[in-house]
Formats: C-alpha cells, sequence, structure tokens
C-alpha cells in the first residue's frame, strides 16, 4: 500500500490535471462556420470573414518564404480585410494524417482553415473526403487564372474541380556547380558517362523531389512528353519501371555513398552540395537556386537548368479542409494569395522566387509590365524557355509505386 | 485527525490511486493500444474495407521490416553496452570524478541537450562537409571533402551510435555515480585493500561486480530508451536497415495510405516488446529492493 502523503500527492494532481482540462475544454474551442456559403455573394463572404480569424497550415522550412507571409500577407490581410491571419506548420502527409484522425473521431469542426498543398496530397485528401468545395469560381481572382493550361487544371492528372485553388507554377530544375562542372549533363545517357567519370558527386534526394526527378526519367524511357497523361496504367509501369531500374543499378555505384543512402530530404541535398561533398542539386522550384543563393544555402557559382528531355512542371496549391470552422476567411486569405499584387511579390526571387499561376494575357497591363520586368532571375532560364522542356505530372499512383519500388528495390536490395 | 477532518482522497487510500492511474496513465495508453489493433485489423479508419488481418501478414514480409527490427535490437545492445562500459571505466579508473564540479556540470550540459541538437553537432562534426573533414582538408591529409571517411549515414553507423551514446551517457553517468555512493564503494574498496587486495583487485573484483548487480535495471532501461529512439536514426542513420521507429514513421506517412494500417502493426509489435522489457527492468528494481 501506498503511503498516505503519495496518496494525497497523487490526489491533488489528479484535481490540478482535471480543473486544467476542464479549463482548456471550454478556452477558445473552435466554432462551427455559421454562414451558408452555398448562398451567399462575394461580399457576404467578406463580411462573414472581417473581424474573424484564419489559421493557414503550410510548410514553414523555409525562412524566406515564411517571412514572405508573416511580413506581407498577414499585414496586408490585416489592414486590407480586417483578418487576422495565424501560421500552423504542416504539410502533405501530416496534414492528410491530422485530417484523417479528425474525421475517424467524428470532429465536424477542426483547427485548419486553409492549408497549402499539392498533387499527391490533393489525391490522398480526396480519397479520404477531406476537402471543401467546389470554391474556386467564387473567388474574384479566379478570373486571371488560366484554367485551359494542363498544368494548373489537372494536378497529378486529376482535375482539380475547384476543390483546390492554384498558388504556384513551379518546374524541377537541376542546380550543378559551374565552378566545378562546366559541361552539365543534358539527359540520361550523358548523366551515366559523367558519374562514370566523377564518382560520388552525384545523388537524389529520397523524398518528393528525387522521386520527381525520377519521373522525369521515367518519362524519357517511356517515349517522353505525352507518355504518361491519363489513368495509372500497371502493366506499362511495371515494363517502364523495370527499365529505369535497370538503369539506376547500372549508375548506383557512382553515385554518393555508392548508392547505399541517399539524403532525406532536399534541405539536406542542398547542405551536401554546399559542403562540396556533391556537385549537383535538384529543386521542384526553378526559381529557388536564384532564392537559394541569395540566402546563402547554396553556392553563389549554382546555376539551374531542365534537362532537354524535360523535367516535370506542376502547380500547388490551395485547399479548405471540410472541417474547416473559417471557410469564409479561408476563400478571402486564399483569394488575396491569388491575386496580381501578392503573386508578383511571391515571384520575386529575393522573396521567394515562385511562379506564378496567373494568366498574363489576362491581367491589366500595368501588372503585365512588373511580371516582364522581375529582376534577379540570373542563375536559371526564363521560365518561357524551360516552359519549352516541360512534362506534366503523371497519375498519382505513379508517386506511390516510385516511392515503394525506389525502397524495395534501390535501397532495401542493396 | 478525526475522520470528518481527513481529506476524501486519503480516505479513499489506495483506490484514488488505482483510479487516477486508470484514468490519467493505463486508460489511455490501453485505449490507443486498441485503437491500434482496430486500426490494423482493418476495423477502423477511413479507408478500411472491413475486419482482415491482411495488414499484419504484409507487415511482416514487407521489405526491411524484419530487417529493421532486428538491427535495432543489435544497435540497442551495442549502444547500452558501450555506454555502461565508458561510464564503467570512468568511475573504475577515477571515481573521485564524482566530485569534480567541471565534470559534474559538462555532464549536466549534456543531459540538458536534445537528442536532435546532439544529432546535428554530430552530424556537423564528423560529416564529410564538418569540421573535422575542413581540419583535415586544411592540414593536407585529404584533397576533396569526399576523401574524408564516411562517418556519418555511414555503413558501420558510427556517428549514429556515437550520437546515441552521448544523448545517454549523461544519465548513466549520474546514476552510477549515485550507484557509487550509496552502496558505499570507497568503504568496500578501502576494506579490501586493508585485507590485502591491491588496488586494481578491489575495484574489479568488489566495486564492478556490485555496480553491474545493482545496475542491470537501468541497464534494460537504456536499451529500451535506445530501440525507441527516432531523431537520432532519422538524422544520421541509414535508410537501410532503419531503426523500427523511423521505419514505422515512414510506413504511417508514405504517400500510400493503404499501408498505414502496417505502421500500426508495427507500433504493436514495439509497445509489446517494450512493455515486456519495462516488466523485466520493473522485476530487476524489486529484487534490488
Amino acid at each position: 500500500m501506498l503511503p498516505n502523503r503519495h496518496v494525497t500527492f497523487v490526489a491533488r494532481f489528479a484535481l490540478c490535471l482535471s480543473v486544467c482540462a476542464l479549463l482548456l475544454a471550454g478556452c477558445d474551442s473552435p466554432k462551427a462556420e455559421t454562414v451558408d456559403l452555398s448562398t451567399t455573394n462575394w461580399q457576404q463572404i467578406s463580411e462573414a470573414a472581417s473581424g474573424t480569424t484564419v489559421r493557414m497550415a503550410m510548410w514553414d522550412g523555409d525562412p524566406a518564404i515564411n517571412a514572405f507571409m508573416r511580413d506581407y500577407v498577414r499585414r496586408r490581410m490585416q489592414a486590407e480585410h480586417g483578418v487576422t491571419v495565424e501560421f500552423i506548420g504542416g504539410l502533405g502527409n501530416s496534414l492528410v494524417d491530422r485530417l484523417m484522425v479528425e474525421l475517424d473521431a467524428g470532429r465536424t469542426v477542426g483547427d485548419i482553415d486553409l492549408m497549402w498543398i499539392n498533387g499527391e496530397t490533393f489525391f490522398q485528401l480526396r480519397q479520404i473526403n477531406a476537402l471543401f468545395g467546389p470554391f474556386t469560381t467564387t473567388l474574384p481572382n479566379n478570373k486571371y487564372i488560366d484554367w485551359q493550361d494542363p498544368f494548373i487544371a489537372l494536378d497529378f492528372q486529376k482535375s482539380v474541380d475547384g476543390y483546390e485553388c492554384p498558388w504556384g507554377n513551379v518546374q524541377l530544375a537541376l542546380i550543378y556547380h559551374s565552378g566545378r562542372v562546366s559541361d552539365p549533363p543534358q539527359n540520361r545517357t550523358e548523366l551515366a558517362a559523367w558519374v562514370k567519370a566523377h564518382p560520388g558527386r552525384f545523388t537524389i534526394d529520397n523524398s518528393f523531389t528525387g522521386m520527381t526527378f525520377l519521373k522525369g526519367l521515367l518519362y524519357d524511357l517511356a517515349g517522353g512528353p505525352g507518355a504518361w497523361d491519363g489513368d495509372f496504367d500497371e502493366a506499362r509501369y511495371r515494363r517502364e519501371s523495370a527499365k529505369l531500374w535497370e538503369y539506376w543499378r547500372s549508375i548506383k555505384p557512382y553515385l554518393w555513398r555508392e548508392g547505399q543512402t541517399y539524403p532525406e530530404s532536399v534541405a539536406q541535398l542542398h547542405q551536401l552540395m554546399m559542403n562540396g561533398e556533391v556537385d549537383f542539386s535538384m529543386s521542384n522550384n526553378d526559381g529557388e537556386v536564384d532564392n537559394k543563393a541569395v540566402q546563402g544555402i547554396l553556392p553563389d557559382e549554382s546555376r539551374g537548368y531542365a534537362w532537354e528531355t524535360g523535367t516535370i512542371r506542376n502547380s500547388h496549391y490551395l485547399g479548405i479542409p471540410v472541417n474547416a470552422p473559417n471557410k469564409a476567411a479561408a476563400m478571402v486569405l486564399a483569394n488575396f494569395l491569388i491575386s496580381p499584387d501578392a503573386q508578383l511579390q511571391k515571384a520575386k526571387p529575393e522573396v521567394w522566387g515562385d511562379g506564378s499561376i496567373l494568366d498574363m494575357d489576362k491581367l491589366p497591363a500595368e501588372y503585365r509590365k512588373q511580371f516582364s520586368q522581375i529582376p534577379g532571375r540570373t542563375r536559371v532560364a526564363s521560365r518561357e524557355s524551360l516552359g519549352e522542356r516541360a512534362l506534366t505530372e503523371p497519375a498519382p499512383e505513379i508517386m506511390v509505386r516510385l516511392e515503394a519500388d525506389f525502397r524495395k528495390y534501390m535501397i532495401e536490395g542493396n | 485527525m478525526d475522520a470528518a477532518r481527513t481529506p476524501v482522497f486519503r480516505r479513499l487510500g489506495p483506490v484514488a490511486w488505482r483510479g487516477v492511474l486508470a484514468l490519467f496513465i493505463a486508460g489511455p495508453i490501453a485505449w490507443a493500444m486498441l485503437y491500434a489493433l482496430a486500426y490494423s485489423l482493418g476495423g477502423v479508419g477511413r479507408l478500411s474495407s472491413g475486419w482482415t488481418t491482411e495488414h499484419w501478414r504484409n507487415a511482416f514480409v514487407a521489405p526491411g521490416i524484419m530487417g529493421a527490427f532486428a538491427y535495432s535490437v543489435v544497435i540497442a545492445l551495442i549502444v547500452t553496452t558501450l555506454v555502461v562500459l565508458i561510464t564503467l571505466g570512468m568511475l573504475l579508473s577515477f571515481p573521485s570524478i564524482r566530485h569534480n564540479r567541471a565534470f559534474l556540470l559538462m555532464v549536466i550540459v549534456l543531459m540538458g541537450t536534445p537528442s536532435l541538437v546532439l544529432a546535428q553537432m554530430v552530424g556537423n562534426t564528423l560529416g564529410q562537409g564538418g569540421w573535422l573533414s575542413r581540419l583535415s582538408y586544411h592540414a593536407g591529409l585529404i584533397e576533396t571533402a569526399g576523401d574524408f571517411p564516411a562517418l556519418v549515414n555511414d555503413r558501420l553507423h558510427v556517428g549514429m551510435t556515437i550520437s546515441l551514446s552521448l544523448s545517454l551517457l549523461p544519465l548513466v553517468l549520474l546514476y552510477f555515480s549515485q550507484l557509487w555512493g550509496a552502496l558505499r564503494l570507497d568503504r568496500c574498496c578501502d576494506l579490501a585493500q586493508s585485507l590485502g587486495a591491491s588496488r586494481l583487485d578491489a575495484r574489479l573484483r568488489v566495486a564492478l561486480p556490485m555496480l553491474i548487480w545493482r545496475g542491470k535495471s537501468m541497464m534494460m532501461l537504456l536499451f529500451i530508451l535506445t530501440i525507441g529512439s527516432y531523431e537520432v536514426p532519422l538524422l544520421l542513420g541509414r535508410q537501410s536497415p532503419q531503426m523500427f521507429s523511423v521505419a514505422t514513421q515512414r510506413l504511417a506517412s508514405g504517400f500510400d495510405l493503404s499501408r498505414k494500417p502496417q505502421a500500426y502493426v508495427l507500433a504493436i509489435l514495439y509497445l509489446v516488446c517494450t512493455s515486456l522489457a519495462l516488466m523485466l527492468y520493473i522485476r530487476g528494481k524489486s529484487a534490488d529492493a
């Protein structure tokens, strides 16, 4: 039996814990949406949003992006719309996990109003019916978006259908150290020759960017642009991916650490390049080479380019969870984020360097001029030039399979 | 004190204590375990298509999973052995170090450093772009960063083992230092020496067996702590084999949502194994008492 003093301590502790739990339960819990968004116009949505707080979930691993959101977006939203913006860290799988748990638990009013998502997350969130929509046609700035552009209207070959709003458009760029690499490879044959001549100086990361690079190779092996349009074809994937793994095995001994291990993230790959351990990095954002070189995360001699056989171009989006407590404010924020002003600011290399999703032909002349004069893009070709080498994202199942097979054949099968 | 003035929880005695234990500790763990079990059997979850044992079967044949389990055990054994050997070596060689303020300060600083920070520090020291590599370069020992031996994310797990050991070392040092004092080993050694034993014999044949015997439950705790470590293996380990916790998280947060139940299978296995180890630990503690 426990001594009495222990019993008293435990009892007091439990009492304090219970009181705290009760207090927390009563504090500022999210309230359900009070506006019926299906019958309200934009004016009413703006009024409903004014004076409220909107919580946006986003990847918060880049200080430059954080500064843009904190110093520019938050300030202007407060000044122009009376909406307080709060940011929560989270992207991709962590958001899917969170919403899955909330929906499994029957939580109809969550904590997130707007979230930054991309293709595979969109696919996963649609699988579990976690997205609110369609909502994009309600946004006034939707008129500037080119919905005829397949790189915007299709997300991983799935029609967006108004369940997510495009926010930025980027293309995978390989990044090399121009002081150490004079003639960077332009295709898989040249890459194989280069790595054999420079063992240990090339690798890919083991996450999203690396898999996107492999998708580019898969396109090349399957016949080039358009080869993966449409739904997932299991037999075709098996056939073409076998060639991919055969190719990768042929260069694997010449990769960094003999291809036995890979950087966990593209940030780690940047670090390896900065440290001088490898001569190449890559980024899903073609503007990142300038942005990261300015920040000192990549060497000043870094240069970005796309292979002549093409690299994947895709958009990233804004989605509203089905259980968002403040959908009106989420829509106001989304509308601001796709406004010409915010898109222009975001496109500046020293701010973020993110590609715009706006159709220049639909913009007023003054904005068109400003977009064409964005300074600072010096280490990578223009977006128009890169666009000539752009490949659409294949079906999301390919990403799922590539990730699993890369582990199975290239990592576990060492 | 009359009955009317006795606090209600004191009157309830062990019943209240057990209630609190059930409500705040055992209850949530049991609930999480049941939820994980139901998820792994397809009974709950947004993508569930009904009860099945398929996820359990798949989890055991998934590439790298059983290897991860064996690998975690081996790494935990190596780290535990290493940490205990270093600690005992220090204490037996320099017993008075327990009273050295600089030593205690160093141990406390190390103890207060989060394992994630420690992993970064080890990475920045031992990596091919780390400062040891840079020093070697400037000393003319290597020509490029790639010439420096791979000590992080490496085949022999050097960086990960060092980082895990450093994060556990302070705890073990403090524990065995306290144990040395509590067992009055200074006096025991003096007594042995007064009876004719050499100083080495006194420490190896008197102090060492007592420390090992009384510290075996701590060793079990170290093993459990190491086997469940996540951040350090994630940053400094290899992708194959992976520590069990990293492999579980990979399945839980991968692109393929259909593999999430397999992550719950692994979580249950981990919980069962650590519970067994904890039971051994508690039994060891009881025996010590």
